[in-house]
């Protein structure tokens, strides 16, 4: 009781709260163009975020992220473009509503069933995180390394037909991990006598580059100008008594399938709204409606994608292994902070899970709050010339590393991410699974030096914990080629049925 | 798991892309690799003795970075996928525009080193603005001279970082 009322205390500094508006003006605004991630914000924000109280700076930080998630869904509904990866299967159904003229009811549910999502999502932060913290602090350096692995190939197995790319991106992060003193022997490595790097790679400035200026000059490249043909007419705004009694059953789905995804490390809203589309659609009386502007479809997608935020936060807590990219990147704030995540963080700090639950539950309210007023003017913000977004980011992103330790040296590292971000996204490697290895590195190598001088391999091997999460792992990257091998089969021999007219002989 | 036709229809799109092209990842990840392992025989071996020097770890990352290459390498020749969706096409105006910002931020490392921040940084902010194509003096003057005094009230006077 005693960490419930201190975790909750520390929410009712005023300044705490400005820290939650704040956080919660600039998450929707993020989440409403499309180009800024919610990953490319927090990581931005780390680096004004870093100067401040771990409370008041999770406050901007958790603010931007479930805001993000809101304020995401205006452009999927309005001018069917995503505002991030977790509003793709928004735009299944909100997009062909809004050409209906249901843009404010489309925008009204939504709203409701992302927050309905989220609150789902934290209540399972508060039961669950500190339970599965105690299961994890009997894990020794065997069960550690295998949760390591876990979290890499989970990522790498979430990250669609890029299984190899993805893998030599993880190692590639896990590489650059090494960077810095050796955590056994203390020996530098790979430092070349540069003071910067004796600590390691700087964590913050390497995302940056590597989520911020990456994306910039990515969409650079590529950019070509088109204009926009938003949704002018929204009719009404709230849904009817049929459609609220629609919505019951894939809101349920959608909390379902959002607290199962977002617990599992690295899978994120993008994947949990897809699959809790296509399940309110199999368990949908009229499935046929689904792709043409269904209610229930953009219920179950929305509610899904945002009950994946307490999940995830629940796994970067409890195991120190990132949820998603977002928590990839706030674990490096909370380094910085002196905050370890991971299992015995809730031993130490019993009373900040209460602390983040509550953030998050007011940034909730509020951004719902804010969700609710009638959102024609963001339409206009989708005519913003890119040249000043991309202009305001990359300034930003420059000064924002030189804050965070004051170091030009900072600065270069962040861009030369950039361009190495630029490289891998063009050539179809993800940038997750570096960030994950580059955070993981350490972790990896020290519990596994460590567990093969303590008992050799036989230590891994006799270990039912470790055998079990290191066999998890090994599926999770080979079961989704061969399951996409067979569907691929059965669609050719499909494709091949109808040329085969003739009845066989008897 | 099923999603809209025309979604399901973006992942086929594309193609296009050369086996090179294919083949510069992979090949850049064992050229990596094989740097990694070569450096890895510089790291000082400590004095005392123990069961895996600090050489070990970034020499079993270096192999395998290249093993994993190389299964991507031949996955490319022998079985290239579809052309990923996520890549979308670059345009020349594109390269130039790249170049030119990273041209533009060199410029500005030096300025910064010689006259104040908010000088400098306006000067920035004119470059980019005038290099990604807007024009006009809201673009060329106001917008310059608003985002630094943001970014020197919200750095330098209330964060208090010495810019």
């Amino acid at each position: 009781m005693n960490a419930v009322a201190e975790g909750l205390g520390q929410i009712a500094d005023p300044f705490v709260l400005l820290c939650i508006l704040i956080g919660a003006l600039v998450g929707m605004l993020v989440g409403a163009f499309p180009g800024i991630t919610a990953t490319m914000a927090v990581a931005l924000a780390s680096s004004f975020t870093l100067t401040m109280d771990p409370v008041p700076g999770l406050a901007v930080l958790l603010t931007i992220y479930v805001a993000s998630n809101f304020g995401d869904r205006v452009p999927s509904i309005l001018v069917n473009t995503p505002g991030t990866p977790a509003s793709i299967a928004t735009t299944f159904d909100g997009y062909p509503m809004a050409k209906q003229g249901r843009a404010g009811v489309a925008l009204t549910s939504s709203a409701f069933a992302s927050a309905i999502g989220t609150i789902v999502g934290l209540i399972l932060l508060v039961f669950a995180a500190i339970p599965l913290a105690s299961i994890a602090l009997r894990f020794g350096p065997a069960e550690m390394f295998a949760l390591v692995v876990f979290g890499l190939t989970m990522m790498v197995g979430v990250s669609g037909g890029k299984i190899g790319k993805g893998l030599v991106a993880g190692a590639l992060g896990l590489a650059l991990a090494t960077v810095g003193r050796d955590p056994i022997t203390g020996t530098d490595r790979f430092a070349f006598g540069v003071l910067e790097l004796s600590d390691g790679i700087p964590f913050i400035a390497a995302i940056i580059g590597l989520f911020g200026i990456a994306d910039v000059f990515d969409q650079m490249l590529t950019h070509r100008p088109e204009k926009f043909q938003a949704i002018t007419q929204f009719g009404r705004w709230w849904p009817n008594k049929q459609e609220r009694r629609a919505m019951v059953q894939p809101l349920a789905i959608g909390s379902g399938v959002g607290a199962v995804v977002g617990i599992v490390p690295a899978a994120g809203g993008d994947i949990a709204g897809i699959m809790s589309w296509a399940a309110a659609k199999k368990a949908s009386k009229h499935p046929e409606k689904f792709g043409k502007g269904a209610i229930e479809g953009l219920t179950a997608a929305d509610t899904a994608s945002n009950a994946t935020l307490g999940p995830s936060v629940t796994t970067t807590l409890a195991l120190g292994i990132p949820g998603d990219s977002v928590m990839a990147v706030l674990i490096g704030s909370l380094v910085v902070w002196g905050i370890q995540p991971g299992p015995s963080l809730f031993t130490t700090r019993p009373d900040l899970v209460y602390t983040i639950a509550a953030i998050m539950a007011i940034a909730t309210i509020l951004t719902l709050i804010l969700s609710l007023l009638r959102l024609k003017g963001v339409t206009k913000l989708l005519d913003l010339k890119p040249a000043f977004l991309w202009t305001v980011i990359v300034v930003f992103c420059m000064v924002g590393t030189y804050a965070v330790n004051n170091s030009v040296f900072d600065v270069g590292m962040m861009l030369v991410f950039g361009l190495v971000g630029l490289f891998l996204r063009r050539f179809g490697f993800p940038a997750g699974p570096v960030v994950l290895g580059l955070i993981l590195g350490k972790l990896a190598e020290g519990n596994l030096r460590r567990a093969l001088e303590i008992g050799g391999v036989e230590n891994i091997l006799t270990s039912p914990i470790a055998m079990t999460i290191l066999l998890i792992s090994v599926l999770a990257i080979t079961v989704p080629p061969l399951l996409a091998r067979r569907k691929a089969r059965r669609l050719a021999a499909a494709a091949a049925q109808p040329i085969n007219t003739t009845p066989p002989a008897r | 798991m099923s999603v809209p036709a025309d979604v399901a229809r973006g992942t086929e799109s594309g193609g296009g892309e050369s086996r090179l092209h294919r083949l510069i990842g992979p090949a850049a990840g064992i050229i990596f690799g094989l740097v990694v392992i070569a450096l890895a025989q510089s790291i000082e071996v400590p004095a005392i003795d123990t069961s895996f020097s600090p050489r070990w770890w970034p020499e079993i990352l270096g192999g395998l970075i290249i093993l994993l290459s190389v299964g991507v390498a031949i996955k490319e020749i022998v079985a290239p996928g579809p052309a990923d969706d996520d890549i979308e096409s670059r345009t020349r105006a594109g390269v130039i525009r790249v170049v030119a910002v990273l041209v533009a931020i060199a410029a500005y490392g030096v300025l910064w080193y010689f006259i104040a921040f908010p000088v400098a940084t306006v000067v920035l902010f004119v470059a980019l603005v005038y290099i990604l194509g807007a024009r006009g003096w809201k673009a060329l003057i106001l917008f310059p001279v608003i985002c630094t005094a943001v970014l020197y009230g919200l750095f330098g006077l209330l964060l208090k970082v010495p810019l």
